[in-house]
Order: C-alpha cells, then structure tokens, then sequence
C-alpha cells in the first residue's frame, strides 16, 4: 500500500465536523504510517510514528495473549483521546487524534466511514486494466 | 455421616490432638487405620506404644519401640523440633496408651498425635485433655481434643464431591488435595524470600487457588510448620472486594483484576475467558508510553480496547489499575455506566483514607 492511494486531505476534511477533532493517521499492518494529517498547532506530528510503534507493541502483546488482532481502541486521557480503528478487509489502522471532550462514539462511526470509502477507491484503482 | 467425616478429616489435617477409644485394643487399633487415608502421606508417620503387626508394614513410618515415656518424651520433641528446620512434620500414632501414657506423654504434646485407648473418659480427663468434640459409634468414640478448624468448607467440599467414589479415588483426591496445599504453602515461603510483597491476589492466580484454599495453605502451614505467614500475605483492600463484587452482580463481567503499581491486589475470574493478569498490566503500560513517545495526553484514564474475537478489555486508571473483561452477552453501555459510578465512589471513598 502506498501513501499516495490514500486522499489525506479528503479524510481530514470529512472527520473536521467532530468537535474536538485535531487530526488522522493511516498505520499500515506492519506498523508503518501511510499518512498522516494534523489540525495546526493541536498534536506534534512526531506522535504518529510514536503511536505506530505502541499499537505494534500492543498487537504483538494481544496475538501473544489469544492470536488475534486488535479490531477496536479508544484511549482517554485529561489532554486527549485517540481512538483506533482496523479494517478487516484493508488490514490497516485508522487513528483518530481529539481532545478529551472529542465523543469517541461520533468518532468511531466517522472512522468506520472514512475506511469504507478508501476501500471502495482502492476497489475501483485495483479493477481499473493496465492503461486505462 | 459426610459431616461426622468432614471434621475427622479436617481434624487430622489440621493437627489436631485425637483419641480412638474402643472396648478392646484390637477394635481401637482398627478405628486408626480406617482413618489412616486422611493422614497426609508427605508427613512423617512415628508409631509407638503396642505397635500392631499390621502397623508394621506402613509405609514411611518409623517405629520408636521403648516403653521408657521419658525416653520417647525427648525422641518426639526432637522430631517436633526438626519441622522447624524443615522436615516432614510429624504425625505421632501411639497404640493402646494407657493412664501414664497420658499423663506422661501424650499430655505435653500439643499438637500431631492421635492415639488408640481402651481407657476411660476419666483417664483422659486426669492427665487435663478434656474433648472439645466426641463422636460417638455404638461401641466407639472418637475424642477430638481440639475444637474443629473454623472454616471446613474445603474439607467439606472435598468430601462432597468424593462421596460416591470408591475408597481408592477418595483416598487419592484428599492426598492429592493435601499434597498440593503442602507444597503451596513452601512455594510461598520460597516466594516470600524473592519477592518484597506479597499479595493474596497474586497468590491466588499464580498457584491457582480459591480464596479459601489460599487460607487453608496459610492455615496448615501454621499448624505444621508452627510458622505465621499469614501476616506477610497482603489482602485486598476491603473497598476494592467491595467494588469487584457490585461490578460483577448479575454475571456482567468474566475476569476483573486490580493492580496497586506492579502489585496484583484483586483477581476474579467469573467466567470461561482467563487472560493472565501480568497482560493487563502490560498492555497498559504500553498505552501509557503514547504520552512519552510524543502524545500529550496528559493523565492516561481509561481505555477500550476490542479484538478480533470479540473480547473487550476496560481499563480504569486512577489510584488503582483496573483491567475488566465483560461477559459475553453483557450490555456494554449499561456495564460502563455501572462501573464508573462505582468506581467515582471507590475514588471518593479512596480520597478520604488516602
């Protein structure tokens, strides 16, 4: 998967109506980020590599406990909550960064959308016949 | 009858003094080895008095054949004195006693004897061992001089669950029962020496113990090893049971633990999905670490995490960790509302005994 199949700015835009939101990350099944984009001045963008390598821990801790993945995560903290999201099909982690007042029912349901539509783009660049 | 054999079990198990009066030596020497099931095979049987030819044949059992009491006197107190230093701990049998044998021996022993008698109760009352329990027969008793162990509930249970089993499978489940308790109890001692704090709940996940077998272990070791560790064994904290039990009503949780730091001080397991404690505690830790790998998220509370095959970890962070699985079919929302008000109220409770 290459970062640029996915529309960053597209993801962004539509997760933007959450109150709270601050911003989104793409994290590969291997633990790389594929894309990431931050509302100004909210999360140091070094926080999605850091987020990237504490999910990997987690998988590794959570495949070790009953060999599984993590489908669901949300974190909460004074400052902020972080809410994960994997796909099944895509096999990738959505991230979504806001502050503590950020509802993470809101965010989960916006996740889950925004991932269903960069399945349904990468469908259609997969289907299309060299040349095209 | 299960009863009547529950307090003889227990009765033994704990060390506890013991008369088998019969009308005839023979009749009371067999009241022993219908007995002798119960008497855990890791101690160290010490026959003395008339010693029946049968008697002879056991097993692991040593034979101190004086009838000079003072000399037997000094060879009991010395095998009682060598438990301390970590031998088997004693059981003493003393065949068909006699008034001196009383009076003399058996009186100044307090604990790990049983003894076989055609005497009276007089005799017995003479040399000051009054029975605080007899169990009668038509033609014997059985004079428990020591009151019965306050909580039998494991005893009981193991007679229950064994009383339509043949004599072998029964004897088998008790020794297998009382081994396990033996070597829990030095498992402990060993970790006491390893580890800075102790805690019930740990205990209780790591040998895979009951609440009241845990106490069992502590309480027989007591009696064998004339050792109270039981202090050293912290408890949960009364609030934190007290949390556990409303948040679990209803059948709404499978597995609970609560961490005190690193240490394990609450464990429950309610229902079929067991994850072992130390994966709670790592898996917060790793989440802790986003604030230090550039996330400020300021202080981290709590947590939801779901895997592919449908369990749900809830993580609560204050002065406690608390990492919850939800049963199955529990309502989620319901469950989380529930909880956090309990554990507001934990807090509250917490803020005033900090």
């Amino acid at each position: 998967m290459s970062d640029k199949r996915i529309n960053i700015d597209a993801a962004f835009k539509k997760m933007s109506d959450i109150a709270g939101f601050e911003g989104i990350v793409f994290i590969s099944g291997q633990g790389m980020v594929l894309a990431a984009k931050f509302a100004e001045g909210t999360v140091p963008a070094k926080a999605a590599d850091g987020v990237a390598a504490c999910v990997k821990d987690l998988e590794d801790l959570i495949k070790k406990v009953n060999a599984t993945r993590m489908e669901e995560l949300s974190v909460k903290g004074q400052a902020r909550t972080v809410i994960f999201l994997r796909n099944r099909a895509l096999g990738f982690l959505t991230v979504v960064f806001g502050r503590e007042s950020m509802h993470p029912g809101l965010a989960w349901l916006k996740a889950r959308e925004t991932m269903e539509a960069l399945e349904k783009s990468l469908d259609q660049l997969l289907s299309k016949q060299p040349g095209e | 009858m299960n009863g009547l054999a529950t307090a003889i079990l227990s009765s033994i198990w704990h060390r506890n003094r013991m008369v088998l009066r019969a009308d005839s030596g023979e009749r009371a020497d067999s009241i022993f080895f219908e007995l002798k099931p119960f008497i855990p095979q890791y101690r160290q049987l010490i026959l003395c008095g008339q010693i029946p030819k049968e008697a002879r044949f056991l097993r692991n059992a040593k034979f101190i054949e004086t009838s000079d009491l003072n000399t037997l006197r000094r060879a009991l107190a010395e095998s009682f004195d060598e438990e301390e230093l970590g031998a088997p701990p004693v059981q003493v049998v003393f065949f068909r006693a006699d008034r001196p044998a009383f009076n003399d021996l058996l009186a100044h022993l307090d604990r790990g004897w049983m003894a076989t008698t055609q005497a009276g109760l007089d005799v017995l009352t003479a040399a000051g061992l009054k029975p605080a329990e007899e169990i009668r027969t038509r033609t014997d008793t059985l004079a428990l001089l020591d009151p019965l162990p306050k909580d039998m509930s494991l005893e009981n249970r193991i007679m229950e669950d064994t009383k339509s089993l043949s004599g072998a499978i029964k004897a088998f489940r008790i020794q297998s029962k009382q081994h396990q308790v033996h070597l829990a109890f030095q498992a402990i001692q060993a970790e006491l020496e390893a580890t800075p704090r102790l805690t019930q709940s740990y205990l209780q996940e790591t040998l895979r113990l009951r609440e009241n077998t845990l106490k069992k272990v502590l309480e027989i070791g007591r009696r064998e090893r004339r050792m109270d560790i039981s202090s050293y064994v912290e408890e949960t904290p009364a609030p934190v049971v007290d949390f556990l039990k409303k948040a679990a009503a209803g059948g709404v949780l499978s597995q609970a633990v609560v961490f005190d730091g690193m240490n394990l001080i609450g464990f429950a397991r309610f229902g079929d999905i067991e994850l072992p404690s130390r994966y709670f505690l790592q898996a917060w830790q790793i989440l802790s670490r986003l604030e230090t790998e550039g996330l400020p998220l300021g202080h981290c509370r709590t947590a939801e995490l779901k895997t592919a095959s449908q369990v749900t970890i809830l993580f609560y962070h204050h002065r406690y960790l608390f990492g919850l699985i939800p049963a199955r079919d529990a309502d989620l929302p319901g469950l989380k509302l529930n909880i956090e008000g309990e554990l507001a109220r934990l807090w509250g409770k917490a803020k005033e005994n900090p």
